[in-house]
């Protein structure tokens, strides 16, 4: 079901996030990336992006939904914020985003 | 949660930071917005919600203990939304917010009154308070 709705028109989350997180130029990991929906707004700033999340049909939207020119940095996977397949110390910022 | 956020841990470089954004209980305004100005219809129930903050909170705070990083910053902000009718306000609630979120029905009447006694274009909003917290693992 589509439905019509603003969030965040004024990008308060985003400029939160570069603010007090300093995105720019880092590894990110993002847990519960979920549809992308925050991912795509700051994926300019970082260096690279991985977006985790236990729902295969959000990574799927996300996936449709990440804009062109960006679609390089960012690397999506199916997992749990419990068991990281990730090697030691290979991020510079890990975000949950409205998911701890 | 206390082990996703020792994994996180594991998997941030040293001076590295976490960072944890969520909406915090607080029975958020419900406005509708016109030409004349904005009005409160009421607020809805967030509290659904209330188990998991405080989940959150006390694995955050077992993190904290046990030096798996130390709390750098926080601040708190609203995150808005935005709808035209109340008809896409209820669908959109129903649809992605259900599982915290209830519109009471007294709210859901004052909007509706309101939408009524208003001319031209109208929005209405939700305004949920969120918390960004950044946390720094040791170098």
């Amino acid at each position: 079901m589509s439905v019509d709705v603003l969030r965040d028109p004024d990008e308060r989350e985003i400029h939160y996030l570069d603010q007090m997180g300093n995105l720019t130029g880092r590894r990110v990991l993002e847990i519960g990336s979920g549809e992308g929906r925050m991912t795509n707004r700051y994926v300019e700033l970082a260096r690279s992006i991985v977006g985790i999340d236990p729902d295969l049909e959000s990574l799927a939207t996300a996936i449709k939904s990440q804009p062109a020119s960006s679609s390089s940095k960012i690397s999506l996977a199916l997992a749990v914020a419990q068991a990281l397949p990730f090697p030691d110390e290979c991020f510079d910022r890990v975000i949950f985003a409205w998911s701890l | 949660m206390v082990h996703a956020l020792e994994e996180s841990g594991r998997v941030l470089a040293r001076n590295g930071r976490i960072i944890d954004i969520r909406p915090v209980t607080s029975y958020p305004p419900i406005e509708v917005i016109t030409g004349d100005g904005t009005r409160l219809a009421g607020r809805a129930d967030d509290s659904l919600g209330l188990p998991d903050d405080q989940a959150a909170n006390h694995a955050v705070a077992e993190a904290l203990r046990q030096g798996v990083f130390f709390k750098e910053t926080e601040a708190q902000f609203q995150f808005m939304y935005y709808w035209d009718t109340l008809a896409q306000m209820q669908a959109y609630v129903e649809e992605r917010l259900s599982d915290w979120i209830i519109l009471g029905k007294t709210t859901l009447q004052n909007v509706s009154r309101l939408l009524s006694e208003s001319s031209g274009q109208v929005q209405l909003r939700l305004s949920l308070e969120v918390l960004i917290s950044v946390y720094r693992k040791p170098g």
